[in-house]
C-alpha cells in the first residue's frame, strides 16, 4: 500500500489535522494509502518508505520524493490543484 | 469541552493600536498572565515559536494568525482573540521568508493534545465560513466579537 506522510513542528497538531482531511479525501475518491502524520524530526526516517509528502513547515531541505502543500489542505485555498496532484501521484 | 467554551470576554480585544505583531503579543500576553492562563515564560516562548514556525494563514475571504506554544506554558486553557486597528505583518505558516498582513489572531492555549487536532479542526471550519468572517469583520466592539464567536452559525458550521 502506497504511504503519504504528513509533517509539521506545530503544537496544535496542524499535521494530525492535515492527515485526517487528506485520509477523508482518499476514501472520497476510493483510493487506498496509508496516511501519517509525523514529527519533523523523525521524518528524515521516513522519508525513504513513502511515496508522498505533504509539507507544512517551511523546510530548509529538499526531499527526493514528490512534495505537496500541505496548507492547502488546511486552508482550502488551491486544495482542488493539490488533491488532483495527489491522486495521479498514487494511481 | 465544547470549543466556543474556550473562548472569554475579557480575553477578547478589538482594534488594538499597535505597530508589530510582537506589541500585540506582548498586550495579550501580559493579560493571560495577569489573569493566570499562562506562566511567565509565555510570551517568549510565543515570541520564539512564531518566528521558528509562524502561523498567518491566508483564507479565501480573510487573513488569520493562531499563534501558539507549547502546553507547559499554559496554566488554564482558552482561546484569545484580537484584532489589530492596521494590519501587521506576519510569516505565512509553511512558506519560507513570507509574509502576509494579517489584522485577526487566534491565541490558542491548549493543556490537553488530543483535543489540538478537533479545535484545529473547528476553528478552520469558522475560518472558511463566509457569515463567521464577515460578522468578525464588521463586529466594532469586544461584546460584538464575543457574540459572533459564542454563536456561529451552528446549523452550517457545526
Amino acid at each position: 500500500m502506497k504511504r503519504v506522510i504528513v509533517a509539521c513542528g506545530s503544537g496544535v497538531a496542524t499535521s494530525q489535522t492535515v492527515a485526517s482531511k487528506v485520509q477523508k479525501i482518499l476514501n472520497q475518491n476510493r483510493i487506498k494509502a496509508n496516511v501519517e502524520a509525523v514529527d519533523i524530526k523523525s521524518l528524515d526516517q521516513y522519508i525513504p518508505q513513502s511515496d508522498v509528502y505533504i509539507a507544512i513547515t517551511k523546510g530548509s531541505k529538499d526531499y527526493n520524493i514528490p512534495t505537496l502543500n500541505g496548507i492547502a489542505f488546511l486552508t482550502g485555498m488551491g486544495m482542488e490543484e493539490e488533491t488532483n496532484q495527489l491522486i495521479s501521484l498514487l494511481t | 469541552m465544547p470549543f466556543d467554551e474556550l473562548f472569554h470576554q475579557h480575553l477578547i480585544f478589538s482594534n488594538v493600536k499597535c505597530e508589530t505583531a510582537y506589541q500585540l503579543f506582548e498586550k495579550v500576553g501580559s493579560r493571560l498572565y495577569k489573569e493566570n492562563y499562562v506562566k511567565s515564560s509565555y510570551l517568549s516562548a510565543l515570541t520564539k515559536r512564531e518566528e521558528t514556525y509562524p502561523t498567518g494563514l491566508s483564507l479565501e475571504n480573510i487573513n488569520i494568525a493562531i499563534p501558539h506554544t507549547d502546553c507547559e506554558h499554559i496554566s488554564s486553557p482558552f482561546i484569545a482573540y484580537a484584532s489589530s486597528e492596521q494590519p501587521l505583518l506576519v510569516g505565512s505558516m509553511g512558506e519560507k521568508n513570507k509574509t502576509i498582513q494579517v489584522s485577526h489572531y487566534f491565541f490558542l492555549g491548549i493543556t490537553e493534545s488530543k483535543t489540538q487536532v478537533e479545535l484545529l479542526q473547528y476553528l478552520m471550519t469558522l475560518f472558511t465560513n463566509y457569515q463567521f468572517v464577515q460578522g468578525l469583520k464588521h463586529a466594532k466592539s469586544e461584546e460584538e466579537v464575543f457574540q459572533v464567536i459564542k454563536h456561529p452559525i451552528r446549523s452550517e458550521v457545526l
